[in-house]
């Protein structure tokens, strides 16, 4: 494992978790059979999200077989948690290396919350603060998981030399 | 000399890394038990409130429907509405009778408000199915209504097929059928009369471009209301019936 600064990954561990509650909760108030939920800031806006035909993905006007969109966070979240906590004590998980994997998630995420977060102003004309939030941790863990990987690239590329340097000395 | 100055100040730093990922652990647990407890608390204090609808007799919403002495009828649209055309207020509502949230709109207050608008004259209501997708029992059961509206008892049905959500959601389109022909015995209707309906193709056309119509116009979700123009969800519709009275000066029906 390359030694650098375990804070990033630390962080990403933490938000992770909130992502995932965030999500667990949005999921949670879909067997809500109230019609209100509880929405800071944004004030109806949260049912109104949850009860647009866009909480589904595919979209639940579009496909049979669509997956709550709260359920793909709760997956998605989780998996970063998971991954992430190995990835303050390793480089590596059965071969895959981490932080390229965390920058993959993160990404992927980051898309998605883009989707959901131009659905809310544009077509449902609704704001969810939960996915407000959810989209503000999803991008900040992408961005911690960037700059992981890039502290470790030139970590690694360091080592690289001095291993290369050490190795053409000991040769003569 | 300065392998053993580097060494130490390895140990150091990792002595130090140890107490940070400590306090980090620390601080993921504490983070951790308080998310998980307002979720149960929240989980556990939902549980309580949603009991009471589930086994709701159909009677109840059967009574005040089955004793309304507003208009009701189809419009040229094919959808039925409920309350004078003539009032000043018109409200369409776009539903599935598989959505949760559509089924707890019907057992609401809100509900009941709009009933005595109806009654008052001052609403002309219209209910336009819009049967998702991914609820594949939406299409039967808006056929069942309508079904049910052959033989004179539309709102009945509709008000029955609501209250019993959480029984016929989960069944296959035939076992959904059939329930719906027995809840329509149940409300004194031909049973078999609306079975022969269901398995016959009439209103499929109907509901299909009903779904169509809604999706050309946009409609985010269910339940969503058009109150005289206005799209709004459930918690406001109360406020913009007000709002759409007063603004055509029939609110002073009340002082």
């Amino acid at each position: 494992m390359i030694e650098r600064s375990p804070y990033p990954r630390m962080a990403i561990v933490l938000l992770a978790l909130i992502g995932f509650f965030d999500a667990t909760y949005l999921m949670l108030s879909r067997f809500e059979t109230n019609l209100s939920m509880v929405c800071p800031i944004t004030g109806d806006g949260c049912s109104t999200v949850r009860d647009s035909v866009w909480s589904v993905f595919p979209p639940l006007h579009m496909s049979a077989f669509g997956l709550p969109v709260a359920l793909i966070g709760m997956f998605g979240y989780g998996l970063v948690f998971a991954l992430a906590l190995r990835a303050l004590h390793a480089d590596a998980l059965a071969g895959l290396a981490l932080p390229p994997t965390l920058v993959a998630l993160g990404t992927i995420g980051v898309i998605f919350s883009a989707y959901l977060i131009s659905l809310q102003a544009f077509v449902i004309q609704a704001i969810c603060s939960w996915c407000v939030l959810s989209a503000i941790v999803m991008t900040t863990i992408w961005l911690l998981a960037l700059y992981d990987w890039r502290v470790l690239r030139s970590h690694s590329i360091a080592a690289e030399t001095t291993l290369g340097a050490g190795t053409a000395r000991s040769a003569h | 000399m300065s392998q053993s100055n580097r060494r130490g100040r390895r140990a150091q730093s990792q002595k130090q890394q140890g107490s940070s990922f400590r306090a980090f652990y620390i601080v993921l647990i504490v983070v951790g038990i308080a998310g998980a407890a307002l979720l149960v608390a929240y989980a556990t204090g939902q549980q309580g409130g949603q009991t009471a609808d589930v086994d709701a007799p159909v009677t109840s919403g059967g009574e005040t429907s089955g004793g309304t002495t507003a208009e009701t009828g189809r419009t040229a649209d094919g959808f039925y509405f409920k309350g004078t055309q003539d009032a000043p207020v018109e409200v369409v509502e776009y539903a599935d009778f598989q959505c949760p949230a559509c089924a707890y709109f019907v057992s609401s207050s809100i509900y009941d408000r709009l009933q005595s608008y109806i009654e008052a004259g001052q609403v002309h209501y219209v209910f336009h199915d819009f049967p998702l997708t991914g609820h594949h029992n939406a299409p039967i059961a808006s056929r069942a209504a309508y079904c049910a509206g052959d033989q004179g008892q539309y709102w009945e049905m509709h008000e029955a097929i609501f209250a019993r959500q959480p029984q016929w959601s989960n069944m296959s389109n035939q076992a959904a059928a059939n329930a719906f022909a027995s809840l329509a015995e149940e409300l004194g209707m031909d049973g078999t009369a609306l079975s022969a309906c269901l398995s016959s193709d009439q209103y499929q056309q109907h509901i299909e471009s009903a779904f169509q119509s809604a999706i050309q116009a946009n409609v985010p979700g269910t339940p969503t209301f058009i109150v005289n123009g206005r799209q709004v969800d459930a918690t406001q519709l109360t406020a913009a019936i007000d709002a759409a009275l007063a603004a055509s000066g029939g609110a002073g029906g009340e002082s």
